[in-house]
């Protein structure tokens, strides 16, 4: 009898596939000390998705143990990483169409976000009733009010967009670190907390791939 | 000399004043989490960084226009894009809201509401677009 070989994967919650056929490979990091046992598990076919269609489906990793314990039973599997993972399956779409599709919501959401955060500082400016503010302080200090926007208002203005710089990490993030910007963590935390309802509900709904 | 000296302290506090009023503001936007939903929603996260860009010079022009009165060029197109899109974004940042106090989840639970959470959401929009025009088109405000 052969010495007994330990194969290692590990799952990442969310792959994204472009071919129907899905190998354990494209799903999972795999790592034997033997490499041709490593070859041969990760050429196994986990899934065939339906020809063309957009789709996803929940994993077990039991599902990963089966299959692979089918195939070859006298290897020793360790899994790490999720215990329950995403498979996306999405047919390559590169037309000038998809393209121009992606340029145009990209578009959108910009204007959005642009006209947006200027509706919201008018508001706040308004809300927090800016105008009385400035004066004040401007009568406070030199005794008398001013007829027009001075000193205060123009920093103020510069102090707007620094502040969302600095708050962002924008353009200067080499310089200052190399953190992500909030705005990166909160899209990464709710893509996060998007699979894993998934997950739950195809659980739930009894539609994940398990044994 | 005091209003060189009056001059310095009034830019050092503006600049100080603008950038914690942005920082707050734009806490509060991350947090109630618009621009990402917007961003999931259209499959373009990748593009977070033209976002954030294109939200600092929202702001910056936007202010400049309400404190220093600037003359923006344009005619009936701009103002509709205006409108338009200063209601895309508000309505996000209501609806976002909404689910951030987790309005939705807690009022489902209470009356025990299986089905329908598409039409509550459609309630919801259908809403907000009824409020808006009965206060600015049927004058319920005036």
């Amino acid at each position: 009898m052969s010495q007994q070989v330990t194969v290692y994967l590990h799952f990442d919650q969310c792959v994204l596939v472009k071919k129907r056929s899905v190998r354990l490979e494209e799903v999972a990091s795999v790592f034997s000390t033997d490499p041709k046992v490593k070859q041969n598990i990760g050429k196994l076919e986990l899934y065939c998705f339906p020809e063309g269609k957009k789709e996803k489906k929940v994993f077990s990793v039991m599902k990963v143990i089966e299959l692979v314990e089918r195939t070859y039973p006298e290897v020793e599997l360790t899994t790490v990483g999720e215990a329950d993972f995403i498979v996306e399956y999405k047919p390559e779409k590169n037309g000038p169409l998809t393209k121009l599709l992606e340029w145009g919501k990209t578009g959108f959401v910009a204007l959005a976000v642009f006209f947006g955060s200027a509706f919201t500082i008018i508001t706040f400016n308004k809300d927090s009733s800016i105008e009385e503010i400035f004066p004040m302080i401007y009568r406070l200090t030199e005794g008398a009010e001013r007829g027009g926007p001075g000193e205060l208002e123009i920093a103020y203005s510069l102090g707007l967009p620094l502040g969302i710089i600095l708050f962002f990490n924008h353009f200067l993030r080499k310089k200052i670190d190399s953190d992500p910007t909030p705005l990166q963590v909160q899209m990464r935390q709710y893509e996060k907390d998007v699979n894993a309802t998934i997950i739950e509900n195809a659980s739930r709904e009894g539609k994940k791939e398990d044994v | 000399m005091s209003d060189t000296v009056l001059s310095v302290v009034y830019a050092l506090a503006g600049l100080s004043f603008g950038a914690a009023v942005a920082a707050g503001l734009f806490a509060f936007i991350t947090t109630v989490g618009v621009v990402t939903r917007l961003a999931a929603g259209t499959k373009t996260a990748k593009y977070i960084k033209l976002y954030e860009t294109v939200a600092i010079f929202g702001v910056t022009l936007a202010n400049g226009i309400d404190l220093f009165q600037w003359e923006i060029f344009g005619g009936v197109i701009v103002r509709c894009l205006c409108g338009l899109f200063f209601g895309v974004f508000i309505g996000c940042l209501a609806a976002a809201l909404a689910e951030v106090v987790n309005v939705f989840p807690v009022m489902t639970r209470r009356i025990k509401l299986k089905a329908g959470m598409p039409y509550l959401v459609l309630a919801f929009a259908l809403g907000k677009g009824f409020g808006a025009w009965y206060h600015l088109i049927l004058g319920a405000g005036k």
